[in-house]
Protein backbone atom coordinates (compact mmCIF):
# COMPACT_ATOMS: atom_id res chain seq x y z
CA UNK A 1 0.00 0.00 0.00
CA UNK A 2 1.39 3.64 -0.51
CA UNK A 3 3.02 5.97 1.29
CA UNK A 4 2.10 9.24 0.53
CA UNK A 5 2.84 13.45 1.62
CA UNK A 6 0.16 15.57 1.54
CA UNK A 7 2.20 18.90 0.95
CA UNK A 8 1.50 19.65 4.56
CA UNK A 9 4.33 17.96 5.74
CA UNK A 10 2.76 15.03 6.60
CA UNK A 11 3.61 11.11 5.32
CA UNK A 12 0.54 8.91 5.67
CA UNK A 13 1.36 5.32 5.85
CA UNK A 14 -1.79 3.15 5.17
CA UNK A 15 -1.27 -0.75 5.28
CA UNK A 16 -2.97 -3.18 4.04
CA UNK A 17 -3.82 -4.73 7.67
CA UNK A 18 -6.84 -2.07 7.74
CA UNK A 19 -4.87 0.85 9.60
CA UNK A 20 -2.79 4.09 8.83
CA UNK A 21 -0.44 6.08 10.41
CA UNK A 22 1.03 9.54 10.21
CA UNK A 23 4.59 10.97 10.46
CA UNK A 24 5.55 14.79 10.33
CA UNK A 25 7.43 14.83 6.76
CA UNK A 26 11.04 15.86 7.94
CA UNK A 27 13.00 15.09 5.04
CA UNK A 28 13.94 18.47 3.43
CA UNK A 29 16.16 19.54 0.14
CA UNK A 30 19.69 19.01 0.40
CA UNK A 31 19.04 15.97 2.80
CA UNK A 32 20.36 12.72 1.07
CA UNK A 33 17.45 11.62 -1.19
CA UNK A 34 18.44 7.68 -0.24
CA UNK A 35 20.47 6.07 1.53
CA UNK A 36 23.10 4.24 -0.99
CA UNK A 37 23.56 1.10 1.36
CA UNK A 38 20.28 -0.47 0.95
CA UNK A 39 20.20 -1.57 -2.53
CA UNK A 40 16.71 -3.26 -3.60
CA UNK A 41 16.49 -6.09 -5.29
CA UNK A 42 15.88 -6.37 -8.96
CA UNK A 43 12.31 -4.96 -9.80
CA UNK A 44 12.14 -2.89 -6.27
CA UNK A 45 12.92 0.31 -5.22
CA UNK A 46 14.33 1.79 -2.43
CA UNK A 47 11.85 4.97 -0.97
CA UNK A 48 13.07 8.57 -1.71
CA UNK A 49 13.04 11.96 -0.20
CA UNK A 50 10.42 12.07 2.17
CA UNK A 51 8.83 8.58 1.83
CA UNK A 52 12.55 7.20 2.08
CA UNK A 53 13.27 9.52 5.04
CA UNK A 54 10.61 8.30 7.13
CA UNK A 55 10.57 4.68 5.30
CA UNK A 56 14.21 4.64 6.97
CA UNK A 57 14.10 6.41 9.82
CA UNK A 58 11.51 3.43 11.31
CA UNK A 59 12.29 0.40 11.54
CA UNK A 60 8.90 -1.00 11.67
CA UNK A 61 7.55 0.93 8.76
CA UNK A 62 10.31 -0.60 6.54
CA UNK A 63 9.71 -3.94 7.82
CA UNK A 64 6.39 -4.28 7.26
CA UNK A 65 6.21 -2.40 3.77
CA UNK A 66 9.28 -3.99 2.41
CA UNK A 67 10.38 -2.75 -0.69
CA UNK A 68 8.92 -0.05 -3.43
CA UNK A 69 7.51 -1.55 -6.03
CA UNK A 70 7.55 1.23 -8.27
CA UNK A 71 9.37 5.26 -7.66
CA UNK A 72 7.14 7.73 -5.95
CA UNK A 73 4.36 9.43 -8.59
CA UNK A 74 3.57 13.07 -7.68
CA UNK A 75 -0.36 13.07 -7.82
CA UNK A 76 -2.92 15.79 -6.85
CA UNK A 77 -4.79 14.26 -3.74
CA UNK A 78 -8.19 15.39 -2.65
CA UNK A 79 -9.24 15.58 1.19
CA UNK A 80 -13.01 16.47 2.46
CA UNK A 81 -14.19 15.62 5.99
CA UNK A 82 -18.02 16.07 6.90
CA UNK A 83 -19.29 19.17 8.31
CA UNK A 84 -21.36 19.85 11.16
CA UNK A 85 -20.71 19.23 14.70
CA UNK A 86 -17.46 17.60 15.63
CA UNK A 87 -17.69 14.05 15.52
CA UNK A 88 -16.74 14.21 19.32
CA UNK A 89 -19.75 15.92 20.28
CA UNK A 90 -21.32 13.51 17.89
CA UNK A 91 -19.89 10.53 20.16
CA UNK A 92 -18.57 8.90 16.64
CA UNK A 93 -14.89 8.53 15.42
CA UNK A 94 -14.05 11.36 13.01
CA UNK A 95 -12.79 10.23 9.87
CA UNK A 96 -12.15 12.26 6.68
CA UNK A 97 -12.02 11.18 3.11
CA UNK A 98 -8.99 11.14 0.70
CA UNK A 99 -8.34 10.38 -2.88
CA UNK A 100 -6.38 7.61 -2.38
CA UNK A 101 -3.97 8.94 -5.56
CA UNK A 102 -4.58 6.13 -7.48
CA UNK A 103 -7.14 3.35 -8.57
CA UNK A 104 -10.32 5.85 -8.26
CA UNK A 105 -10.69 4.77 -4.89
CA UNK A 106 -11.57 7.04 -1.63
CA UNK A 107 -10.46 5.91 1.15
CA UNK A 108 -11.94 7.01 4.86
CA UNK A 109 -9.64 7.52 7.40
CA UNK A 110 -10.97 7.16 10.94
CA UNK A 111 -8.93 8.84 13.40
CA UNK A 112 -9.29 6.54 16.50
CA UNK A 113 -8.38 8.37 19.91
CA UNK A 114 -6.57 5.52 22.09
CA UNK A 115 -5.89 2.84 19.28
CA UNK A 116 -4.28 2.12 16.09
CA UNK A 117 -6.27 4.62 13.04
CA UNK A 118 -8.10 2.46 10.79
CA UNK A 119 -9.26 3.25 7.12
CA UNK A 120 -11.93 1.44 4.32
CA UNK A 121 -12.72 2.06 1.21
CA UNK A 122 -15.76 4.47 0.86
CA UNK A 123 -16.09 5.03 -2.33
CA UNK A 124 -15.22 5.69 -6.30
CA UNK A 125 -14.86 9.03 -8.93
CA UNK B 1 -59.40 -8.57 -15.14
CA UNK B 2 -62.40 -10.29 -14.48
CA UNK B 3 -64.19 -8.64 -17.51
CA UNK B 4 -61.05 -9.78 -19.73
CA UNK B 5 -61.44 -13.56 -18.78
CA UNK B 6 -65.08 -13.75 -19.10
CA UNK B 7 -64.50 -12.45 -22.34
CA UNK B 8 -62.09 -14.87 -23.61
CA UNK B 9 -64.08 -18.06 -22.40
CA UNK B 10 -67.01 -16.41 -24.40
CA UNK B 11 -64.89 -16.62 -27.57
CA UNK B 12 -63.90 -19.98 -26.90
CA UNK B 13 -67.26 -20.67 -26.37
CA UNK B 14 -68.47 -19.65 -29.68
CA UNK B 15 -65.23 -20.41 -31.20
CA UNK B 16 -65.83 -23.95 -30.21
CA UNK B 17 -69.61 -23.58 -31.55
CA UNK B 18 -68.94 -22.08 -34.72
CA UNK B 19 -66.25 -25.35 -35.13
CA UNK B 20 -69.05 -28.10 -33.84
CA UNK B 21 -71.10 -25.72 -36.85
CA UNK B 22 -68.72 -26.02 -39.41
CA UNK B 23 -67.79 -29.88 -39.15
CA UNK B 24 -72.02 -30.53 -38.85
CA UNK B 25 -72.13 -28.55 -42.27
CA UNK B 26 -69.30 -30.28 -43.54
CA UNK B 27 -70.99 -33.73 -42.87
CA UNK B 28 -73.80 -32.91 -44.54
CA UNK B 29 -72.53 -31.74 -47.06
CA UNK B 30 -74.24 -28.36 -47.36
CA UNK B 31 -73.53 -24.93 -47.74
CA UNK B 32 -71.49 -23.63 -44.84
CA UNK B 33 -72.88 -21.06 -42.76
CA UNK B 34 -70.70 -18.30 -42.77
CA UNK B 35 -69.10 -18.46 -38.76
CA UNK B 36 -70.10 -14.86 -37.43
CA UNK B 37 -66.74 -14.73 -35.75
CA UNK B 38 -67.32 -10.99 -36.35
CA UNK B 39 -69.47 -10.89 -33.98
CA UNK B 40 -67.30 -12.63 -30.98
CA UNK B 41 -65.07 -9.07 -31.59
CA UNK B 42 -67.90 -6.90 -32.00
CA UNK B 43 -69.44 -8.17 -28.65
CA UNK B 44 -66.85 -7.06 -26.49
CA UNK B 45 -68.92 -5.54 -23.71
CA UNK B 46 -69.30 -2.10 -24.39
CA UNK B 47 -72.11 -1.14 -22.40
CA UNK B 48 -72.21 1.89 -20.99
CA UNK B 49 -71.83 1.35 -17.04
CA UNK B 50 -74.99 1.68 -15.53
CA UNK B 51 -75.01 4.91 -13.74
CA UNK B 52 -75.29 4.38 -9.40
CA UNK B 53 -77.39 7.36 -7.99
CA UNK B 54 -74.87 9.64 -6.43
CA UNK B 55 -75.50 8.24 -2.74
CA UNK B 56 -77.56 10.53 -0.35
CA UNK B 57 -75.78 12.34 2.43
CA UNK B 58 -76.73 10.09 5.18
CA UNK B 59 -78.15 12.04 7.83
CA UNK B 60 -75.42 13.00 10.84
CA UNK B 61 -76.01 10.36 13.34
CA UNK B 62 -77.39 12.32 16.13
CA UNK B 63 -76.11 11.25 20.03
CA UNK B 64 -79.02 10.13 21.87
CA UNK B 65 -78.63 12.02 25.11
CA UNK B 66 -77.47 10.07 28.06
CA UNK B 67 -79.74 10.67 30.92
CA UNK B 68 -77.93 12.11 34.01
CA UNK B 69 -74.89 13.04 32.40
CA UNK B 70 -73.00 16.42 32.44
CA UNK B 71 -70.14 16.69 29.56
CA UNK B 72 -66.13 17.57 30.70
CA UNK B 73 -66.56 21.00 29.63
CA UNK B 74 -63.70 22.02 31.33
CA UNK B 75 -61.57 19.48 29.04
CA UNK B 76 -60.68 20.99 26.03
CA UNK B 77 -61.61 19.93 22.64
CA UNK B 78 -60.92 18.38 19.86
CA UNK B 79 -62.57 17.62 16.49
CA UNK B 80 -63.12 14.01 15.28
CA UNK B 81 -61.55 13.30 11.87
CA UNK B 82 -62.26 11.04 9.10
CA UNK B 83 -60.47 7.42 9.91
CA UNK B 84 -60.76 8.47 13.92
CA UNK B 85 -61.89 5.71 16.26
CA UNK B 86 -62.26 6.67 20.31
CA UNK B 87 -59.91 4.11 20.39
CA UNK B 88 -57.27 5.98 18.14
CA UNK B 89 -58.16 9.33 19.84
CA UNK B 90 -58.09 7.68 23.50
CA UNK B 91 -54.65 6.59 22.72
CA UNK B 92 -53.31 10.13 21.80
CA UNK B 93 -55.11 12.12 24.52
CA UNK B 94 -53.88 9.18 26.94
CA UNK B 95 -57.78 8.37 27.76
CA UNK B 96 -59.55 5.06 27.61
CA UNK B 97 -62.77 4.45 25.38
CA UNK B 98 -64.52 4.43 28.68
CA UNK B 99 -63.30 7.83 29.63
CA UNK B 100 -64.05 9.40 26.16
CA UNK B 101 -67.70 8.10 26.45
CA UNK B 102 -68.07 9.15 29.68
CA UNK B 103 -66.93 12.73 29.52
CA UNK B 104 -68.65 13.19 26.02
CA UNK B 105 -72.05 11.60 27.34
CA UNK B 106 -72.03 9.13 24.21
CA UNK B 107 -74.55 6.76 23.87
CA UNK B 108 -71.72 4.01 23.06
CA UNK B 109 -68.36 4.39 21.57
CA UNK B 110 -69.59 4.08 17.82
CA UNK B 111 -71.37 7.13 17.98
CA UNK B 112 -69.08 9.45 16.72
CA UNK B 113 -68.82 11.35 13.85
CA UNK B 114 -66.69 13.68 11.35
CA UNK B 115 -66.76 17.17 12.68
CA UNK B 116 -67.64 16.31 15.82
CA UNK B 117 -66.22 17.86 18.88
CA UNK B 118 -64.97 15.29 21.56
CA UNK B 119 -63.90 16.66 25.08
CA UNK B 120 -60.60 15.01 25.92
CA UNK B 121 -58.46 15.39 29.20
CA UNK B 122 -55.35 16.75 26.99
CA UNK B 123 -54.62 18.14 23.31
CA UNK B 124 -52.34 15.88 21.20
CA UNK B 125 -49.71 17.34 20.65
CA UNK B 126 -49.00 18.76 17.19
CA UNK B 127 -46.91 16.46 14.59
CA UNK B 128 -43.33 17.54 14.05
CA UNK B 129 -42.78 19.95 11.45
CA UNK B 130 -40.97 17.75 8.26
CA UNK B 131 -37.32 18.97 8.53
CA UNK B 132 -36.40 19.44 4.39
CA UNK B 133 -33.00 17.73 3.55
CA UNK B 134 -30.32 20.44 3.32
CA UNK B 135 -29.30 20.52 -0.28
CA UNK B 136 -25.55 20.92 0.45
CA UNK B 137 -23.57 23.58 -1.45
CA UNK B 138 -20.53 20.90 -1.51
CA UNK B 139 -21.34 17.68 -3.30
CA UNK B 140 -18.93 15.37 -2.48
CA UNK B 141 -16.28 14.30 -4.66
CA UNK B 142 -16.81 10.66 -5.24
CA UNK B 143 -19.53 8.05 -5.20
CA UNK B 144 -20.21 6.23 -2.38
CA UNK B 145 -20.07 2.59 -2.43
CA UNK B 146 -23.41 0.74 -1.41
CA UNK B 147 -23.80 0.88 2.01
CA UNK B 148 -20.67 2.72 2.91
CA UNK B 149 -22.47 6.73 3.26
CA UNK B 150 -21.97 7.53 7.20
CA UNK B 151 -23.06 11.00 7.47
CA UNK B 152 -26.58 11.06 5.45
CA UNK B 153 -27.00 13.79 8.36
CA UNK B 154 -24.13 16.18 7.13
CA UNK B 155 -22.95 17.67 4.00
CA UNK B 156 -19.32 17.45 3.20
CA UNK B 157 -16.99 20.61 3.70
CA UNK B 158 -15.27 22.21 0.90
CA UNK B 159 -12.73 19.58 -1.31
CA UNK B 160 -9.04 20.33 -0.47
CA UNK B 161 -6.78 19.95 -2.92
CA UNK B 162 -2.98 18.12 -1.86
CA UNK B 163 -0.30 17.84 -4.03
CA UNK B 164 1.57 14.45 -2.84
CA UNK B 165 3.52 11.72 -3.97
CA UNK B 166 2.48 8.00 -3.86
CA UNK B 167 3.89 4.50 -4.16
CA UNK B 168 2.84 1.28 -3.54
CA UNK B 169 4.53 -1.27 -1.70
CA UNK B 170 5.25 -4.80 -1.60
CA UNK B 171 4.19 -5.46 1.81
CA UNK B 172 1.66 -4.10 4.32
Amino acid sequence: MPGSTDGRGTVYVIYNSGIWQTFPDTWQIGQPESDPALVPPSGRYQPVQSIGKVWRDNPLVRQELGWALEPQTPFTGRFQEPSGAPDIFLNRVPYFYVDHGKWGIVLRLYAVNMGPNTWEVAGRY
Amino acid sequence: MHRRLWLFIAVLVLASLACTLGSRNESNNTVPTPIPTTVVIAASPTSQPSITPAPTASPRPTNTPVPNCTPRRDWPTIVVQPGDTLFGIGLQVGATVEQLVAANCLASADTIYVGQALYVPSVPPPPPPITPIPTCPNPWFFVFDAGLRRDTDTCPKPVVALSAFGQDFEGG
